[in-house]
């Protein structure tokens, strides 16, 4: 088939067809720059916002710097200094440095990936205006006077209503809660966009390795959020409503948030380290001329920690008591996590062998991260082994350890990255003089305050002390940290002054300045506004060093599939998930405010319940789902085939497994899963840790829950008889299999809830969390009741063609992955009716 | 399934096997050494045991088996990642060999 | 807050006064001068490597990415592991000493199950003695440690948690909550005093009273002053009141610092805080007294001074 002369009328390829190709991805003016979706705005938003909070939390910690720098200093009194330190970490943990990470990826990898943009663009928009609000209302409670005190981990009962009145703690719940959405929603976008829409040709081993370490992370993301998500959600419930979660007088257990929350707050850890470890992997081989060495050892180092990693979070609690035997099983996976870590460093150093290395500044700033890191690394050991733990755990020991690996790991490679990738950004050179002095200054500084807190802890200095007595051989490691701290400082300033010296006076960047290998460099840097005007068709991992064409030709004129423009609208190509041969063509939303008026309503919900404005609350609701409802109503345009050039005739999206459509949907239900695999765990814990508790608790009817569960199991029966009725084209049966889904769904939502009619949510902390169960268990159902009465209403409304069945193909995936919820709590609901609770 | 599929599939299931063996181990652990102290310490060894063994011969598939294909770099992949898990599932294992019960 | 601390025991991991600290202490300088070595051969390979030329090999990786790691972490999770059962695994203790984390701090009971001696902010323990301390909290979550002794074990609301500790040296050690338990919490500490098993006794017999009379007259109007001011609703001092909402005082005479180990025990520092207690620590619920007279405020120090 050739191009069309007349393309077939379906409204959504009208939206720029009077424009040039660079006219359509051009990024709109003025005030209207808000409203942009293209991944270059908003990754470079993500990492804007990300630095300056970072500058905030580097200004906190001078704060506490400054008053640690001798015994018994009045600079700050202790409330303040407990804000101050909660802040610090949790603007670095979940403000700065996931948040930036994601925006350098959202940045790059359609760029290296070959791809125009990311596939949800308007989510990318959604997220991060999510992260700014949430940041916005995290950094606020300055202003109200009620900063967060109770350490970026939160513990409860000191963050519980009793020990922590007032809103503080709110805050910090609330506003963290809304942040993260922007770290998930980007998760899924980064899963999509890797595994959908890649050059031609790109399979998986083709592909940069930084891909894979973001493709890893975004994956640890989407499992690892959600029990914080849960476990703040819970702890906000016990604040506002009385549930009794961690209460342990009716049952609930303190130690419960802390299982929750480094199960989040290990892989964490790891979700900072891979992609700065995938920029590093990315850079060096640049410097060496030479391609990473031991590309297959990378990668299953990489996939290996990203297991492993959620296999420690105990080790953050080592001294709470638990059986001897728990603690030596996670002694035993937090010293195995070595192994892959050990092997991502022999990767590097083989790569360093195999070439010639430059000494640029990211280079300097690569084997800052190589000496830094691996102290860290060996302190990490140590602290695996138990009873070294019991005596470093809460001491400098670990604020030193922490600070090495995620300033080593992270920070440093970050401001490499800054000076590799600043033409992206700037269009120039950062100062390669300067730059030594930037890093020689953060090296030194570093090191000289955080080498002595090793021994400041083993001396007995517990952290979070906003003052200790003088003569306990603490006080001149204090000062000396404290110079250090102002040295650190002063190569952050100098790094900003640099960064802003460049974009006016630093030498305009040439087409592939450092001569690296991967695609983000086909074009000359001061990008414009599009990524590729064809997408060149790769046979290699460094496809600049390998394909020669694309260098000598100027940039525009490279040859490709997908040639200009088509119908008026942005596109790129999508691929098959795994050999990346293209599939389809991917049509990409044009600038638009809609996700952020969703973003707006959701603040408002959020900024509501926060001030008990629950009126309020409802509307923000509202706005938000109306905004998501305008959202998914764009009329569908697959169904028609174009061509594509170099031989490829593609259709406009396709309607199966391969589609971006349902890998993300898959994505978004391992995090649905994660979310609900949290609840399940919070209660077999509960039932587990207190049997005496257990046995008073009312038990559900069995009978009710099992007609529920059976429900459950039509639900995804239905779902997957509207996706056959829809491959098939069959408009009327599937309009009506929707609605039966929908009708199951609610008597599902129903009887769940009724079977749990004995059982009294405020009296104790297993019934609240049977509650809690059914609360999510029936807000996914209410998604997919909305999901297929909007399937429904669009088919009534004639806006589905032929051949455009893809919604309902994913109400399937929703539908069974919902079903198998429904099924799951109805099971624990019968085994507790039948005598399992007691 | 395409030579490279098999080739993913033979790199995620060492981390899968891994993954269940542990929440199984922890599981045990947990039954045992709790409140409610559902099953004695014999118990969990055995369980144990079985679960090792399974773990590493599907950690084990992937390094004996390395899928045919075109790509070196992947069946590296699947090796050393099955040898890592391994190794990983014989660390979760080790508690259970030094010490005697949940209190050491 | 001026302080005047360096009267304290030891709080140095390093000065060992008890078994898990000795039996940690020698891991930790294992695993530090291993991890130095270690450290140093991976940077002697980068600057290597830096200069290597194209000489790559996939054994580099097997070997200092697979094999070594291995092979040390085995040997240091074996040893660990048994360095963990020498001071974590059952033993019948001679003692058995109850203490509950406060904020901001530390209630003691000696023999709990048996005949239930009170004090506060100061733990004795026998020499040589395995002393099981079993560690509450009745507010949030706090972290008993007493660095030279060795281990660390939080409390934890609707827990109890058992750390067995065996000390082998006579002195004074200080000890410090370890986990943030809000806005005092630098200024939790303790004293664990450790006495030969004689002069242990005898400490426990003599807790077993009634706190010692007043003698001279002052020191009477001083409990008077007690008396009449309401401390005895909050304060326990045997023989005179029973209350149990703030630190036993029965033997504060007796204590060497003040203010859950804070300040030095002196006539100033105990007048002070009375006078002032939201100076010297911010977050204590008692309030203060500036309204008593001189005379009252010295008679009541010397009252308290007295109380051995």
């Amino acid at each position: 088939m050739t191009v069309a002369e007349t393309p077939p009328d379906y409204s959504g390829a009208h939206k720029g067809e009077d424009k040039t190709f660079e006219g359509v991805w051009d990024t709109p003016k003025g005030l209207r720059v808000l409203s942009s979706v293209s991944h270059r705005v908003v990754g470079r938003r993500f990492i804007y916002t990300g630095f300056a909070f970072f500058l905030i939390a580097g200004f906190l910690a001078l704060l506490v710097r400054t008053q640690l720098i001798v015994p018994g200093n009045t600079f700050l009194d202790l409330e303040t200094y407990n804000q101050v330190f909660t802040m610090h970490g949790t603007l670095m943990m979940f403000l700065f440095a996931i948040p930036i990470l994601e925006g350098f990826a959202v940045y790059l990898i359609p760029l290296m990936l070959g791809a125009r943009d990311l596939i949800f663009p308007r989510l990318g928009q959604f997220g991060y205006y999510c992260y700014l609000f949430g940041g916005i209302i995290v950094l606020s409670s300055f202003l109200f006077d009620a900063a967060p005190d109770g350490g970026w981990f939160m513990y409860v009962p000191l963050s519980t209503q009793a020990h922590t009145p007032g809103l503080s703690a709110d805050f910090w719940l609330i506003g963290i809660t809304f942040a993260e959405i922007a770290s998930v929603t980007a998760a899924v976008e980064l899963i999509t966009a890797i595994l959908c829409a890649r050059a031609p040709g790109m399979s998986l081993t083709k592909m940069p390795i930084f891909a894979w370490y973001i493709l890893i992370t975004a994956f640890m993301i989407a499992i690892g959020f959600p029990p914080l998500i849960i476990g703040s959600i819970l702890l906000e419930a016990e604040r506002l409503l009385g549930l009794p979660f961690f209460d342990p007088t009716l049952g609930g257990d303190p130690l419960l948030w802390q299982h929750l929350f480094w199960l989040f707050g290990h892989p964490e850890v790891y979700i900072i380290f891979l992609p700065a470890a995938g920029m590093v992997a990315t850079m060096l081989p640049t410097f060496v001329g030479k391609p990473l060495f031991g590309y297959g050892f990378a990668v299953a180092a990489v996939v290996s920690m990203g297991f492993i990693s959620f296999g420690l979070w105990a080790h953050h609690m080592f001294a709470t008591g638990l059986p001897i035997l728990s603690l030596s099983l996670f002694s035993a996976a937090s010293t195995m996590v070595t192994v892959p870590t050990g092997i991502q460093i022999f990767c590097l150093i083989a790569t360093l062998a195999s070439g010639r290395p430059r000494l640029t500044v990211p280079m300097l700033f690569i084997l800052g991260f190589l000496s830094i890191f691996v102290i860290g690394g060996l302190t990490g050991v140590m602290l695996a082994s138990v009873p070294f733990n019991w005596q470093a755990h809460d001491s400098y020991f670990v604020v030193a350890h922490l600070h090495y690996v995620l300033i080593g790991g992270m920070v440093f490679p970050l401001i490499g990255a800054f000076y590799y990738w600043a033409p992206h950004f700037t269009g120039r050179m950062m100062s390669e003089r300067l730059g030594r002095w930037v890093f020689g200054l953060m090296f030194v500084g570093f090191n000289v305050t955080f080498l002595l807190m090793h021994i400041t802890g083993l001396r007995g200095m517990p952290r979070r002390v906003a003052t200790y007595p003088e003569g306990l051989g603490w006080d001149r490691l204090n000062m000396l940290s404290s110079i250090g701290s102002y040295i650190l400082a002063a190569g952050i300033v100098l790094f900003v002054y640099d960064f802003f010296r460049s974009r006016r006076h630093g030498p305009i960047a040439p087409r592939n300045p450092w001569g690296a290998g991967t695609l983000e460099w086909l074009y000359p840097p001061v990008a414009p506004g599009f990524n590729f005007h064809a997408i060149p068709p790769v046979h290699s991992r460094e496809p600049l060093w390998d394909q020669p064409d694309l260098l000598e030709a100027e940039a525009h004129e490279v040859e490709g599939v997908m040639h200009g423009l088509r119908d008026g609208r942005r596109e790129t190509v999508g691929c098959d998930p795994v050999s990346g041969a293209p599939l389809y063509i991917l049509r990409l939303p044009h600038p638009t405010w809609v996700p952020m008026i969703a973003a707006l309503g959701m603040a408002l919900l959020f900024g509501a319940t926060l001030a008990s404005a629950y009126w309020l609350s409802g509307v923000g609701a509202v706005i938000a789902l109306a905004a998501f409802a305008v959202w998914a109503w764009e009329p569908s345009d697959s169904g028609v085939t174009r061509d594509a050039g170099m031989g490829h005739d593609l259709p406009v999206n396709v309607v199966d497994r391969r589609s971006h459509m349902h890998v993300a949907l898959v994505g978004t239900m391992l995090v649905l899963m994660a979310l609900f695999a949290s609840l399940v765990f919070g209660l077999l814990y509960l039932w587990n840790i207190r049997p005496d508790a257990a046995a008073a608790v009312a038990r559900p009817e069995a009978l009710t829950a099992g007609l529920g569960g059976l429900c459950g199991l039509g639900v995804a029966l239905a779902g997957q008889m509207t996706r056959r009725a829809a491959l098939a084209d069959r408009f009327g049966i599937t309009t009506v299999l929707s609605l039966l889904t929908a009708a199951l769904a609610i008597a599902a939502a129903g009887l769940l809830g009724l079977s749990l009619g004995p059982v009294d949510p405020w009296v104790s902390a297993l019934g609240a969390t049977l509650w809690a169960i059914v609360a999510f268990t029936g807000l996914v159902l209410f998604a997919l009741v909305f999901w297929a009465l909007f399937n429904a209403a669009r088919r009534t409304a004639r806006r589905v063609g032929p051949g455009q069945s893809m919604p309902d193909f994913n109400l399937a995936t929703l539908a069974k992955g919902a079903g198998l919820m429904v099924v799951v709590a109805a099971a624990l609901f019968v085994a507790g009716a039948y005598g399992g609770v007691g | 399934m395409s030579p490279l599929a098999r080739q993913i599939t033979a790199i995620a299931r060492p981390g899968l096997a891994w993954a269940a063996h542990f929440i199984a181990i922890y599981a045990l652990i947990s039954a045992s050494c709790a409140a409610r102290a559902l099953i004695d310490h014999p118990t969990v060894v055995a369980d144990a045991i079985v679960a090792t063994v399974v773990a590493l011969a599907l950690c084990l598939w992937s390094v004996v088996a390395a899928p045919k294909g075109a790509s070196a770099d992947l069946r590296r992949a699947a090796f050393w990642g099955g040898l890592i898990f391994a190794l990983a599932c014989l660390a979760n294992a080790a508690a259970l060999v030094l010490l005697q019960g949940c209190g050491g | 807050m001026e302080s005047t601390l360096n009267v304290f025991g030891s709080q140095d991991t390093s000065r060992i006064a008890g078994l898990a600290a000795g039996e940690t202490l020698w891991l930790t300088i294992a695993m530090s001068v291993a991890g130095a070595v270690i450290f140093v051969i991976v940077m002697g390979l980068v600057a290597l490597a830096w200069r290597g030329r194209g000489t790559a090999r996939a054994w580099w990786i097997i070997g200092g990415g697979v094999v070594f790691p291995v092979v040390v972490l085995a040997l240091l999770f074996t040893v660990s592991t048994l360095v963990l059962r020498s001071i974590a695994g059952p033993v019948a203790p001679a003692h058995v000493i109850e203490v509950t984390g406060k904020q901001f701090w530390w209630n003691v009971i000696y023999d709990p199950d048996g005949r239930a001696l009170r004090d506060a902010n100061e733990i004795v323990l026998p020499l040589g003695e395995p002393v099981e301390i079993r560690l509450k909290s009745s507010d949030v979550i706090h972290s008993f440690w007493v660095p030279s002794i060795g281990g660390k074990m939080d409390m934890i609301p609707g827990r109890v948690n058992r750390l067995t500790v065996t000390a082998t040296r006579e002195g004074r050690f200080r000890g410090q909550c370890a986990e943030f338990c809000g806005l005092a919490h630098p200024l939790m500490a303790f004293e664990a005093v450790v006495l030969p098993h004689d002069e242990f006794d005898a400490f426990l017999t003599d807790l077993d009273g009634d706190a010692s009379d007043a003698v001279t007259p002052q020191q009477r109007r001083g409990a008077e002053v007690f008396r009449e001011n309401g401390c005895i609703a909050c304060h326990r001092v045997a023989g005179l009141s029973e209350a149990q909402i703030g630190p036993d005082l029965t033997r504060i005479g007796q204590r060497a610092t003040l203010g859950a180990g804070m300040w030095d025990m002196n006539t100033g520092n105990l007048a002070g805080w009375i006078v002032d207690v939201g100076d010297m620590k911010p977050g204590a619920e008692m309030p203060s007294y500036n309204q008593l007279s001189g005379p009252d405020l010295r008679a009541l120090v010397a009252w308290l001074e007295g109380l051995t």
